[in-house]
């Protein structure tokens, strides 16, 4: 019998900080910060990195001209640059104890100490001896207006982030010996357009209305990878994958799709059935064209009435649920299973056009296990929250309100069956996988609240 | 006492992140650096992975259901084997991880190798540096048989060398054979040497064995070479008999014990529940009233386990009904499930890397196809697989009767009964072997064992592949596997180069 000992790991960071704060008159912000780190994680001679960052703004209108405007009451400018170091971890080539599992075994058939003996062989991973710390470059600018007596306020804010030299797992092929390699995989750019209004738009005694209006829309680009090295996997299964792509928009979902012929039309084998791609291949863009988010509220005399809608165009996600519940014929896509389905293509074995009449069976069953089949575009409308309050009258020193809300009860999606926004987690797979995960719910509430 | 601590902080900070000071700090205690590992404690799991993962392992399971030997069956990927569908067959994540591990293992290889050599850490140390060949040789073998052209000479380079050339399966073949021829020298010059000693987990460090198992290796791929070199038969069959007088008694990796190390069979199986008698197997050997059928095909129930009384029930190959069943069909007598422990009766079975049956078989064939005597070599073989066999149950009869039992057949045409009797006995785990004797009979004109899939072909176009498509993780990072892969579909339309003419 063996016995486990988990040999200590250490690591250490010494860090340096300083930051310097200038005003001037409340017109005029400045402020430096700068940070240097050592980092005992990271190869000899690139240990040591610095990072500063700058901002400024100027509130124009603590001009003596602008100052008391009727229109225009506040209005402020704003830039700034920032870096961020972050280390990666790295070891020397070493050799460890491999495990036997994954694949089609379920658990682990065999392990050491075997034979009563144990063994090394080189990790599978390899790391660059000449590995940098990431640096993430944000420039942002930005304005910020308030007009009308405050009655009407408006944000915007452009950034563009520059993440170079980002550490990854990049993905080697086999024949090196090797499975990874952790180095610096590339340089990632994002550009973010963000604007927000809020204004109250008419207000009285018995009577106000507030909305606010958010508008965001981001697009990042791989613009480059390691030398030799056009995509990396960042989450998902074996099949399908999120990757990053050089070229593409970040991140894109890859996966085995439909084989087509050179125009495009479905190649169909001889029993008329689509063809999977035998190897993957970008089959979905995840990034939306925008986001926009609205909520009113309104109120009458005591009554009030809040509700809060998303609104996302574009976007594409996987939603392997969908593609499960097709194929075992639960979804209202597989209704009509006594009627055949004729598709039309080409014949992958002669090259000939060809229709065919095949039951949604057969179909949903090939089809059940090509990726691009499941991925769907990600656009929807919803209303988050609908809240209406009641404020009684005052009693004494307490202030009581009842109020009943519900949450998340109508969304039109392009997707059917599920919330686009359903995901298995933000963790790898970006929020742009779902498969069997635990549906977004509704729910319905009120209560009392007492204020004193 | 202020001034003292801030004269004291940059020599803190100094020596708190000097470069020596951090090197010790980042040091992984339980994982030292490759290059102090000793290479004996490296070879271990060569070995393992040779015949875990490389010889027996997902090459194996997939085709053995290509040969007929299993029917893939439990409504995923061995019933999309089964039904020779691309999305399988072509994809090239079905045998990413194979590739990845076999080039992984060659990569340990190649280290070890290099210990050997002058002013390395195992200097001199021929026994570790002959078996290291030999079982690189073994490796490269089984990856170009599967694979064809396949990257070598560049490979094994890590970050150095990311994307390596694909190399002509005839250097692949020249390059295993001086990896073999080395290995015999290697083992000639150790005599008495034991650097290995227990963690040989094969021999125990017995020199002797290794050079005699060299042979059969040599045997083994001399014999491939067939189809493109008519002397191979006789270099073959020399190498056989070379391997049987050094007492050659099977390369076989018998470390499992059936529970904390199970044979890969079992624990496919055990997981997956794909493998079930496969009835073109089960028409073979009624044919000839094979005493091993009562092995060979299992009653399978996961509640009730093996029972003899029970109906044999069988997957027609290609048939869909079957394939998409599950926990129905009838297994092989060592993928089904002991009464006693709910395991598979094969748990512990050993696998084999060269079998002592497959060496006889090739002196067998060498011998016949000569019009030499080859009867002793034929009943030597039925007999090693009728001993492996007896593990998993009771065989009514011995090889010798059987054997004689198949005169008329082999006054016939001995060779296809020879290459009849090899596919049945190579059924167990030596699928892979089976697999490259198919298709070298068949680039030679010969079909001795007749594939029954109607699957095989669709539309007049052929379906049961005729090479493994390449591991995924080179097809996305390697542009000349990239290029060589296309869609795939060369693996149903372009024979290995080995197995051609």
């Amino acid at each position: 019998m063996g016995y486990w000992y988990q040999a200590p790991v250490k690591d250490r960071t010494v860090g340096l900080f300083f930051n310097a704060n200038l005003s001037w008159r409340d017109m005029v912000f400045f402020s430096v910060t700068g940070r240097n780190d050592w980092v005992s994680t990271m190869p000899r001679d690139h240990r040591s990195f610095f990072y500063p960052s700058v901002s400024a703004a100027w509130v124009f209108t603590e001009l003596e001209s602008l100052k008391g405007n009727p229109v225009l009451s506040f209005g402020k400018i704003r830039a700034s640059y920032a870096e961020v170091g972050q280390a990666g971890s790295y070891y020397k080539d070493f050799a460890y104890t491999p495990s036997y599992g994954g694949g089609f075994y379920g658990g682990t058939p065999i392990s050491y100490p075997l034979g009563g003996v144990t063994s090394y062989i080189p990790y599978y991973k390899q790391y660059d001896p000449e590995l940098k710390p990431q640096t993430t470059k944000n420039y942002e600018l930005g304005a910020d207006l308030r007009l009308f007596h405050d009655r009407v306020r408006l944000d915007y804010t452009y950034s563009y982030q520059d993440v170079k030299n980002q550490i990854f797992d990049i993905p080697m092929a086999g024949s090196t010996g090797y499975q990874e390699l952790i180095s610096n995989g590339g340089r990632i750019t994002t550009h973010t357009h963000e604007v927000n209004l809020a204004a109250t738009l008419y207000t009285n005694k018995d009577f106000t209305a507030d909305l606010g209006v958010n508008f965001t829309k981001y697009e990042s680009k791989v613009k480059e990878l390691a030398p030799d090295v056009d995509n990396i996997m960042l989450g998902g299964f074996v099949e399908p994958q999120v990757r990053a792509y050089v070229g593409y928009s970040y991140p894109v979902i890859f996966g085995t799709g439909y084989e087509r012929d050179d125009n495009g039309n479905l190649y169909l084998d001889a029993n008329g059935l689509p063809v999977a791609t035998g190897d993957s291949k970008v089959i979905g863009k995840c990034t939306p064209d925008f986001n926009m988010g609205f909520n009113l509220s309104l109120r009458y005399k005591r009554v009030s009435l809040s509700t809060t809608w998303s609104w996302q165009s574009g976007g594409q996600m996987y939603c392997g649920t969908n593609l499960v519940m097709n194929m075992f014929g639960a979804t209202e896509a597989t209704l009509d299973r006594d009627k055949p389905m004729t598709l039309t293509g080409t014949n992958i074995n002669t090259g000939e056009p060809m229709t065919a009449e095949v039951s949604l069976e057969d179909y949903w069953n090939v089809v059940g296990e090509i990726s691009e089949a499941a991925v769907y575009d990600t656009d929807f409308l919803k209303m988050r929250d609908l809240t209406l309050t009641y404020q009684l009258p005052r009693i004494g020193i307490f202030d009581i309100s009842v109020y009943g809300f519900a949450r998340n009860v109508f969304v039109w999606a392009k997707m059917p069956n599920l919330d686009p926004e359903s995901s298995i987690g933000n963790n790898n797979s970006g929020g742009y996988f779902e498969r069997f995960s635990i549906p977004n719910t509704a729910s319905f509430g009120g209560g009392l609240k007492v204020v004193f | 006492m202020k001034k003292h601590i801030f004269a004291l902080l940059p020599a803190l900070l100094l020596a708190s992140c000097a470069e020596s000071t951090m090197d010790s700090i980042n040091k992984d205690l339980a994982n030292p650096p490759v290059e102090s590992m000793n290479g004996k404690l490296m070879i271990t799991d060569a070995m393992t992975s040779t015949a875990f993962s490389v010889s027996s392992g997902d090459y194996s399971f997939y085709t053995a259901v290509f040969n007929e030997q299993v029917f893939g069956c439990g409504n995923n990927q061995f019933k999309n084997a089964e039904m020779r569908q691309t999305n399988e067959t072509t994809a090239s994540t079905t045998f990413n991880n194979v590739w990845n591990s076999t080039y992984a293992n060659l990569l340990n290889l190649k280290a070890i190798i290099a210990k050997c050599a002058e002013g390395g850490l195992n200097e001199g140390q021929k026994d570790l540096e002959g078996m290291a060949k030999l079982l690189s040789a073994i490796n490269w073998g089984i990856l170009t048989d599967m694979h064809g052209d396949i990257p070598c000479s560049e490979a094994l380079g890590g970050a150095g060398h990311k994307q390596s050339k694909l190399d002509p399966q005839e250097s692949v073949y020249e390059h295993i054979f001086t990896l073999i021829d080395e290995a015999i020298s290697d083992f000639d010059e150790a005599a008495g040497m034991r650097n290995v000693s227990s963690q040989d987990l094969i021999y125990g460090g017995d020199i002797a064995s290794w050079s005699a198992a060299a042979h059969a290796v040599k045997a083994r791929y001399l014999l491939h070479k067939s189809v493109r070199d008519p002397q191979a038969f006789s270099q073959a069959k020399a190498e056989a008999k070379a391997a049987l007088d050094a007492g050659f008694a099977g390369f076989d990796f018998a470390v499992y014990d059936g529970n904390a190390a199970m044979n890969p069979w079992a624990a496919f199986q055990y997981s997956r529940d794909y493998c079930a008698n496969s009835a073109s197997l089960h028409d073979k050997m009624a044919e000839r009233d094979d005493p091993r059928c009562s092995v060979y095909f299992g009653f399978y129930d996961e509640s009730e386990g093996l029972d003899p009384e029970a109906e044999v029930t069988y997957g027609v190959p290609g048939n869909l009904a079957d394939a998409q069943s599950t926990y129905t069909l009838g297994a092989p007598g060592w993928l089904s499930y002991s009464m006693a422990t709910g395991l598979p009766v094969g748990a512990a079975a050993s696998t084999h890397i060269v079998s002592l049956a497959e060496v006889n078989f090739i002196l067998a064939e060498c011998q016949a196809r000569a019009g030499e005597d080859y009867s002793a070599a034929l009943v030597a073989a039925v007999e090693a697989s009728f001993d492996d066999t007896a593990a998993f149950g009771t065989i009514d009869g011995t090889a010798a009767d059987y054997v004689a039992s198949l005169s008329a057949r082999l006054a016939a045409d001995p060779v296809a009964e020879i290459m009849m009797q090899k596919y049945i006995a190579q059924t167990r785990d030596e699928n892979v072997e089976a697999y490259n004797d198919l298709r070298r009979c068949k680039a030679m004109g010969e079909e001795f064992v007749k594939m029954t899939n109607p699957q095989n072909t669709q539309d007049g176009a052929n379906y049961l592949p005729v090479r493994l498509p390449y591991g995924n993780s080179d097809v996305s990072a390697n542009s000349y596997v990239r290029e060589a892969y296309g869609n795939g579909r060369y693996c149903l339309t372009d024979p290995v180069w080995i197995f051609s003419k």
